[in-house]
């Protein structure tokens, strides 16, 4: 007989996700008297933006790994219990979390919840792109954030908006010889009108030009990857100008050979699973990253009573908005939990998210381009080896939305549930099946938001639904 | 639109997809519309059994008819919704109930079914994974697994390649009629005419026939799922818990089975153990003391899974009567018929459906009896509200 430890849990509110987001609201509601439990699946907090080396790393980086430890030290001095490595899976309107580290299972009942998970990468298939070799820009910064890995040497970075600026700046710090910086949209001058209008942003933006400007001569514009090439392992790429109406110009297209890396992705989807399981109400559009938890712009409410939502979840706007709507979620969750608090104030969160909507403008990615990329034998879904023609066939045959390409081609049915190929495969149809790809949709999420071990998922809800006391249950 | 069709079918799941392949095949002009995907509500989520073993005492004849359908749709379209005779177990807890298992393998085997009952050697050697304290089990061979999602696909092709004409994503919203005679169908993009229309709208069908004031007895039941992720090859045919009188797993119902892909797909409903309720225009989560019965049950008849991640759960509601049993027929006006009622068993029902529907529109001898499913049936009681 084995056993699974089972553990529960109550306070006044849960934050899950200890990115910018999650941090700053743990803190606020810690502030506002409330009892907080933050959970994160990481195994430091910190998130995206702060993510927290095991060596601490010098030069440019250093600043803003500091500002995350800063915060990261607050919030614990404040008495919040930070709980790393620890992955919810499953979350009930009670509210009720569900979660579990390792084999252990964890069950929270707070009275209030922040959702604070962040995002995760949108790739956008094309011929070559499950190559190795070809990675996207986020999980290239990882490894050098993280682990001090270079992801090539010589290497191509493509995609779209201001991320790539970061990157590019990282992998060149790293020590890596940037080839080529493609980016989709068709000048430079958009993100510089952009900027014109916020001055407050200018020493920032500065440290990052500053940084990239050996680099320059290697930008190109308005133009995009169509092709990884390599046998085992991505040896080159094709970079193709984008025409006006939006089609790939093959003509004087540039082949590039000699690589070692190719990193290519298109933004970020914010990770609203465990939000669609609470039945938050979403929202849709592209520019935001795709679907989207509708909060209120000051309290972070969602639909869901007691149910608070705060940073990318509530569409993608980066670092700053996310700590200044965490810092006002936080306190409308301790309100919620009962807490005499002030209401929170929105103005920093305004600001914010000002900038991040103009430059959310100025970089929008060509979805009708990258719907036309696949070939027939590309790969859409890398779980289940599903390619373009079949995903072409289903629509012809009329499966009609996300959800009848799933039935019919298994597309979005493996490990990954969509998280991965669900943006391609929309943006496919658009072009293929002539389908909206806004309201093509997604696979939506179910319990478990990630997977997890029958005896684990038996321990945790058997935990939830019992009467209080027994700690330990035994499961066979 | 204003197109004429003779024929609008209403819902294209298991039961519209096979009833419009029957139309078009005696050569009437049909049009199969769905309000979503096709297959995407009921028969989407179905696990798709296609067994006779323990299933219905009135209905035997029609189920032995069924599964011969489905064999010779398996022959017709080359195995293109990979249809397998995998055989189902039905496990043992109590001495009492093997009482119950035999009467259900005689009255079987009298139809010249070949249900056995199993000792625990033979239980191994059928389902070796399957080690967990049972007594004994009962097994019926013949019984099949087909895909779901390709079995909708490939009926749906075979109806359009007939001369079907299929809708997705264009909901009925009402029934249109005329004095007594149906007279076609509106919907979002505008009339479509025709003399005949089917309503095989799984749960959704009493709400649409009751502004007409026809009031069938059918309720949505919730029924809910649990997938892992891909397994090497383990579970070999369908797993369920026999028929008793003692409750628990048994009184209710169980089961198990691994899909082509590799994935487990098992649900454990205890007896009594009521579902929340709802509605099937907004799914739910599953419910938590589903899960645990799932899980544990599992997890006692194959020890072997216990350490295997879950990946995905759904919900569904199914179209529940009071008997258990299909509302098949002419209703109403002239012109009406409906297919609905699946009690959660509705897969391997479809082409009885089909062929009670498309032999009454066409006027032709039903090649099974119609008379379990008769609306009528429910007559008095409609006529008392
Ligand atoms: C790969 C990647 C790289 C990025 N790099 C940068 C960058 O360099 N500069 C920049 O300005 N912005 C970057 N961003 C954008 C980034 O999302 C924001 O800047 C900022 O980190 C957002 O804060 P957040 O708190 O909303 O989310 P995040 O910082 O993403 O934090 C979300 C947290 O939630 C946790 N979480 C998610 N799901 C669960 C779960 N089910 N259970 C438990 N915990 C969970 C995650 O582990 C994570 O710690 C990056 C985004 C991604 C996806
Ligand atoms: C978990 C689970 C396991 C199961 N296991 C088995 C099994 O092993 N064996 C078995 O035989 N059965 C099983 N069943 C039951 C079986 O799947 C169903 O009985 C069968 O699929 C019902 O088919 P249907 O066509 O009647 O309903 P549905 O598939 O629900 O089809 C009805 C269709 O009508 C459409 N519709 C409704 N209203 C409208 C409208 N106004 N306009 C247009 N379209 C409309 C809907 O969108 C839907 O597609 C299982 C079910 C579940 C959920």
């Amino acid at each position: 007989m084995t056993t699974v430890s089972a553990e529960r849990i109550t306070c006044d509110v849960c934050v899950v996700g200890g990115g910018p987001a999650g941090l700053s609201a743990a803190l606020a509601a810690r502030r506002a008297g409330a009892s907080v439990e933050l959970l994160d699946l990481f195994e430091r907090p910190g998130g995206q933006y702060f993510m927290q080396p095991a060596h601490p790393p010098t030069g440019a980086a250093a600043r803003q790994v500091a500002e995350g430890r800063a915060l990261i030290e607050h919030v614990l001095a404040s008495g919040v219990l930070i709980r790393s490595g620890v992955e919810v899976f499953g979350a009930y309107d009670e509210p009720l979390i569900l979660a579990r580290r390792g084999d252990a299972a964890l069950v929270v009942k707070p009275r209030a919840v922040v959702l604070a998970t962040g995002a995760h990468d949108r790739p956008a298939p094309f011929p070559g792109w499950t190559l190795p070799g070809v990675m996207t820009p986020g999980a290239a910064q990882r490894l050098v954030k993280l682990h001090g890995t270079r992801p090539g040497s010589r290497v191509v970075l493509a995609g779209c908006g201001p991320f790539l600026l970061v990157v590019a700046a990282q992998l060149r710090a790293a020590g890596c010889d940037v080839v080529r910086v493609v980016e989709t949209s068709p000048s430079p001058l958009a993100l510089a009108a952009a900027l014109a209008r916020f001055p407050r942003h200018w020493p920032e933006a500065a440290r990052i030009m500053l940084a990239v400007v050996p680099l320059l001569p290697r930008f190109r514009f308005g133009r995009i990857v169509t092709r990884a090439a390599g046998e085992t392992h991505v040896t080159g790429a094709i970079i193709a100008r984008i025409g006006r109406d939006g089609r790939v110009l093959t003509e004087g297209a540039e082949e590039l050979d000699g690589i070692d890396a190719l990193l290519v992705g298109y933004g970020f989807r914010p990770s609203v699973e465990l939000a669609t399981m609470l039945g938050c109400a979403l929202a849709h559009d592209w520019d935001a990253g795709g679907a989207y938890v509708v909060a209120d712009r000051v309290s972070g409410a969602t639909s869901v009573p007691g149910i608070f939502a705060a940073g990318e979840i509530t569409g993608i706007a980066g670092a700053r908005p996310a700590l200044a709507a965490g810092e006002c979620a936080g306190i409308a969750a301790a309100g919620f939990a009962g807490k005499a608090t002030p209401s929170p104030d929105g103005g920093r969160l305004k600001q914010a998210m000002d900038f991040a909507l103009a430059l959310r403008r100025a970089f929008r990615p060509p979805y009708g381009t990258l719907g036309r990329l696949p070939q027939d034998d590309t790969l859409l879904c890398r779980c289940e080896e599903v390619r373009a023609s079949e995903v072409r066939a289903a629509l012809d045959e009329g499966a009609g939305d996300a959800h009848g390409v799933k039935m019919w081609t298994r597309a979005g049915m493996g490990p990954c549930q969509g998280r991965i190929c669900g943006f391609g495969i929309s943006v496919y149809a658009g072009c293929a099946g002539s389908a909206d790809p806004a309201v093509f949709g997604a696979n939506a999420a179910r319990l478990p938001a990630r997977p997890v071990p029958v005896d684990v998922l038996a321990a945790a809800v058997g935990m939830a639904t019992r009467e209080e006391g027994a700690q330990i249950i035994p499961t066979g | 639109m204003g197109v004429s069709a003779h024929i609008v079918v209403v819902g294209a799941g298991i039961v519209g997809a096979a009833t419009a392949l029957a139309l078009a095949e005696r050569g009437f002009a049909v049009t199969l519309l769905d309000r979503a995907a096709p297959g995407s509500a009921v028969s989407g989520a179905s696990l798709a059994c296609l067994g006779t073993h323990q299933n219905s005492e009135v209905e035997l004849p029609q189920l032995i008819w069924a599964t011969r359908r489905w064999a010779e749709w398996d022959q017709r379209f080359t195995g293109a919704f990979h249809y397998r005779r995998c055989g189902q177990i039905r496990f043992i807890d109590h001495a009492a109930d093997i009482s119950t298992a035999e009467h259900w393998i005689a009255l079987e085997r009298a139809a010249g079914l070949s249900a056995q009952l199993l000792n625990l050697d033979e239980v191994r050697r059928i389902e070796p994974a399957l080690t967990g304290p049972i007594l004994a089990a009962s097994w019926s061979p013949d019984d099949a697994l087909v895909n779901p999602f390709l079995s909708v696909r490939t009926l749906l092709r075979a109806a359009v390649e007939a001369g079907a004409r299929f809708l997705g994503h264009q909901p009925a919203q009402r029934i249109d009629c005329q004095g007594d005679r149906v007279t076609g169908v509106t919907t979002p993009d505008g009339r479509i005419d025709a003399n005949t229309v089917v309503v095989t709208g799984g749960p959704w069908t009493a709400g649409l026939l009751a502004p007409m004031g026809i009031e069938l007895p059918i309720v949505p039941r919730k029924a809910q799922c649990l997938a892992t992720v891909a397994q090497p090859p383990t579970i070999r045919g369908v797993v369920g818990a026999s028929k008793s009188e003692q409750g628990g797993v048994h009184g209710g119902y169980t089961q198990i089975q691994q899909s082509e892909a590799g994935q487990i797909l098992f649900n454990t409903v205890l007896a009594g153990g009521e579902s929340a309720p709802g509605s099937p225009d907004r799914v739910p989560q599953v419910d938590l003391p589903f899960v645990v019965d799932s899980a544990t049950t599992l997890m006692r008849l194959f020890p072997g899974l216990r350490h295997v991640d879950l990946l995905r759960s759904w919900v569904r509601y199914e179209a529940v009567t009071p008997d258990d049993r299909f509302i098949i027929g002419p209703v109403g006006p002239t012109g009406l018929y409906v297919g609905a009622g699946d009690n959660g068993t509705g897969f391997l029902r479809a082409p009885v459906i089909a062929e009670i529907i498309a032999s009454a529109i066409a006027g032709t001898r039903c090649a099974v009896d119609p008379s379990p499913y008769d609306p009528a049936r429910f007559a008095p009681k409609v006529a008392l509200q």
